[in-house]
């Protein structure tokens, strides 16, 4: 089937996922203000702190040795990215030997059998544990590995490297498997081997891919190292915590704008660096046209020295070396405080724990059955659902929201003459404003993307209540800046013949953009859609960590009391983030087709 | 003269479609013939049974003198290292810069990790070398060049250079020059006869333009649908032969229509 025909069906379909969401988790318009007298004037407080960051710190009885609060700020920044970049120097190596066997990309053309067998085998063993480890979110993983093994921050960096050597290896199998495969054909046809095409052809080819992809996913692991402050680990997710606690909401946006600082200077870096890749610069040498040198080896020598070299990107590769350096041997003890005899106690007893308690009484794995059964109706099923309703909802939402402002953030249809069409004489501070609109929205979008959905859900659920609307709220305002960008980038590579066209017809650009262009790049749009619908089941999950009926609360709830029962419900979140994966991978593939 | 490639009555299926049906051929060493025919009439399958990396289902490939059914797989990258292969993409890596392109033409000879080492730190010997086979396809002030910012003549010019790195004793080419413009494709195959000439490698090319292939090559073989159904040399190729290579047949147009 085409989806032609059923453009309309798949919108109508949505709107009506939607209203039966809203209605079933009670997103009310009402539930958007504050509900009492109480949380009014919290919230007034808030946003009145929000214009006036606090420079000092707001708790009088803070001592005055203790470090000026932009130093602590800072400081907690620079933990904060201690965590991603040590946790994404384990990811990387990881994931790449992941990745390359759970790809089939390189394997022997004539094959033997056996070689086969164990191929096929390492393939899927890889491919189950990059979808284990990335089912399970990074918090989870945190709270599981710092229970086991103790608070440490080699616990922490293992926690968060888990989950993201799953989504990397998963991404680069996909890129070797994609876009490799020219050159390596050219290599296997002249008698290279097979790890040797990989190295030679397949690595170089996918590389910029690979370094582009893994710089994103650091992005991101900022965020998630902010967000492990909320189980303990010194980031500046625990300075936002603690003050928030003590209502010092000033102190509160001070660590908040300056974690978004950070990680829109990260977003800015990544993208210039993905910029330099794919259209490297022509820098370099002048070649000494006059200098003639006789000698082959002098003309080589004089080649090779005016060589062009992107002195950007070589200080990228030093700077990510020496931050991976200073990640690892400063910023305090790795193994933290206790002795490695009491961390192994503590392990096996957390494991022993894990045993359903049924089981430990009786020894028989058959009674584990009408327990999970009893713990699913006992508020699991519920709490699978509304983890469900939230993302959806929330990724609805957004894609609502984006919509409409999509033309704005457009580089070809934001300005003053669309498509390059001579649109007449046109004052010159239209000329600026088209620049402002189009800068501006596409800013919003880096924005909203850096804000931490997690942190964001904490705060609006201390403004509104405890309730649904904080945690679609804040996952729609996190995938608004997502989803704009990589809608934006579907409408910057979209073929713009027809729009061109038709604008030359007398058309208006947002005529064009919804008229033309929207159902041309309709299927690319819903592939996105799904993907960050996936994505948003896994963060609804923990989302419940903060005190609504998800799974993420009943994980919270077991925590420290029933590890069985807590242990059963990671597992029943990973295969709801397993089974939405699977699913929308499926109906991502039917889509390219 | 001994030959270079012999087939005989090979046959190559994808499932039920017969892409190269029972061909026999014969190419001489140093000898240089261009593969002709329409589209889907199986020149790329027959260059890859050439080359050994497609199998035929029935039939002998023998390759400088060596029936190959029989080989394991580190003989038969042994003999693929002896053949040069340029594909109509050309098979480069776009990231790397034209040295280590070249380079990789000898990656089969040398291995893994000599290869490796000689991608990231060229030896003297072969930059020199690699400089001198630049010049004489005219693109040695290039030889520090990222690949991927060359111009698509350019980009022919380093396959060539590193199909010559290689030493190979035959050079097979499926459509090089079909995404350039008349002048440079000229230029291309014509630098690739001479190359053939100058350095006595059997060169099996196959082309889209009759034209070139009939000003270049002393043998034509054209194939169509699968089949071998011309081997002439240019002045013997008449109007029929053409015909009866390219016009469409009735069933043909009803299957377009």
């Amino acid at each position: 089937m085409s989806l032609r025909g059923s453009r309309r069906w798949v919108v109508l379909g949505i709107a009506t996922v939607f209203a039966v969401c809203a209605f079933a988790l009670g997103l009310t318009p009402a539930g958007l203000i504050p509900p009492d007298a109480e949380h009014w004037s919290r919230a007034g407080k808030f946003f009145h702190a929000a214009l006036h960051p606090a420079f000092e710190y707001q708790d009088a009885n803070v001592p005055d040795s203790a470090d000026p609060i932009l130093w602590k700020a800072v400081k907690g920044l620079l933990m904060t990215l201690r965590y991603a970049v040590a946790a994404m120097s384990l990811a990387i190596p990881v994931a790449l030997i992941l990745g390359f066997f759970g790809s089939k990309a390189w394997w022997p053309e004539p094959c033997g059998r056996k070689t086969k067998l164990v191929l096929e085998v390492g393939f899927l063993v890889c491919r189950f544990v990059m979808s284990l480890a990335r089912s399970i979110h990074e918090l989870i993983w945190a709270l599981l590995i710092l229970s086991a093994l103790g608070v440490s921050p080699l616990a922490g960096m293992v926690a968060l490297a888990i989950p993201f050597a799953g989504t990397l290896g998963k991404v680069f199998s996909e890129l070797v498997d994609e876009e490799a495969q020219e050159a390596a054909f050219a290599l296997k046809a002249t008698g290279h081997g097979p790890v040797q095409t990989f190295l030679l052809g397949v690595l170089p080819k996918a590389l910029p891919n690979l370094i582009t992809y893994s710089f994103y996913r650091f992005e991101c692991a900022l965020r998630a190292s902010a967000v492990l402050g909320f189980v303990g680990i010194e980031t500046i997710g625990l300075y936002i915590q603690l003050s928030h606690e003590e209502f010092y909401y000033r102190e509160v946006w001070t660590y908040f704008y300056l974690l978004l600082i950070l990680i829109v200077i990260v977003d800015r870096l990544g993208a210039a660096i993905r910029k330099r890749l794919q259209d490297p610069e022509d820098g370099g040498g002048e070649v000494e046209s006059g200098a003639v040198f006789a000698d082959r080896a002098q003309r080589v020598e004089n080649l090779r020295k005016t060589r062009p070299r992107d002195s950007f990107l070589s200080w990228v590769g030093i700077g990510t070396l020496l931050s991976i350096g200073l990640a690892w041997t400063t910023g305090g003890n790795l193994l933290g405080r206790l002795s490695a005899e009491r961390r192994w106690t503590n392990f096996q007893n957390f494991v022993a724990e894990l045993v359903p308690a049924p089981v430990r009484d009786s020894g028989n794995w058959f009674d584990a059955i009408p327990w999970g059964w009893d713990l699913l109706m006992d508020g699991g099923g519920v709490a699978l659902f509304t983890t469900l309703g939230i993302a959806s909802s929330a990724i609805i939402l957004s894609s609502a929201l984006v919509l409409p402002v999509l033309p704005l953030a457009s580089r070809q249809l934001a300005r003053a003459n669309p498509a390059d069409i001579w649109a007449g004489r046109v004052p010159a501070w239209m000329k600026r404003l088209w620049s402002v609109l189009g800068n501006g929205t596409r800013f919003l979008f880096v924005l909203s993307r850096a804000i931490p959905e997690y942190i964001l859900a904490y705060l609006l659920i201390s403004l509104l209540g405890l309730q649904v609307w904080p945690l679609v709220l804040a996952l729609a305002i996190h995938n608004f800046g997502i989803l704009g960008r990589l809608w934006g980038e579907v409408v910057e590579n979209a073929d713009l013949a027809a729009a061109e066209q038709s604008l030359s017809s007398g058309a208006g650009r947002f005529q064009v953009f919804g008229v033309v262009l929207f159902p041309a790049i309709f299927s690319r749009f819903l592939i996105y859609f799904f993907y960050r619908w996936e994505t948003c089941v896994k963060d609804a999950t923990v989302l419940g960590m903060l005190g609504l009926l998800t799974l993420g609360k009943l994980i919270a709830l077991s925590k420290g009391f029933f590890w069985d029962e807590m242990f059963f419900y990671v597992l029943v979140a990973a295969s709801v983030i397993l089974a939405s994966d699977l699913f929308s991978s499926y109906l991502r593939q039917w889509l390219r087709r | 003269m001994a030959a270079a490639f012999e087939l005989q009555n090979v046959t190559c299926r994808f499932g039920e479609l017969l892409a190269v049906d029972s061909v026999s051929l014969r190419v001489d060493q140093g000898e240089k013939i261009a593969l002709i025919g329409p589209s889907g009439g199986g020149k790329t399958t027959l260059l890859r049974a050439l080359n050994t990396i497609r199998a035929p289902q029935t039939g002998t490939v023998s390759v400088f003198g060596n029936e190959v059914s029989g080989f394991s797989p580190g003989q038969l990258r042994q003999l693929r290292s002896r053949i040069a292969f340029i594909p109509q993409n050309l098979g480069l890596v776009g990231g790397l810069r034209v040295i280590q392109n070249v380079i990789l033409g000898r990656g089969g000879e040398r291995g893994t990790f000599r290869s490796l080492r000689d991608i990231l730190v060229p030896t003297e010997e072969d930059r020199l070398a690699i400089h001198s086979i630049l010049e004489r396809v005219g693109i040695e002030e290039k030889l520090y060049q990222r690949t991927d910012r060359l111009s698509g003549g350019q980009q022919q010019r380093v396959a060539i250079a590193r199909a010559l790195f290689q030493g190979a004793e035959a050079i097979l080419a499926d459509e090089p020059v079909s995404s350039v413009d008349p002048a440079r494709a000229r230029d291309t195959v014509k630098l690739l006869c001479e190359l053939s000439k100058e350095r006595k490698f059997t060169l099996c090319m196959s082309l889209h333009n009759l034209e070139l292939a009939r000003e270049y090559f002393p043998r034509i073989v054209g194939l169509r649908g699968g089949k071998l159904i011309l081997d002439a040399a240019p002045e013997e190729m008449g109007e029929d032969d053409l015909r009866q290579l390219y016009e469409l047949s009735v069933e043909e147009m009803m299957e377009d229509a």
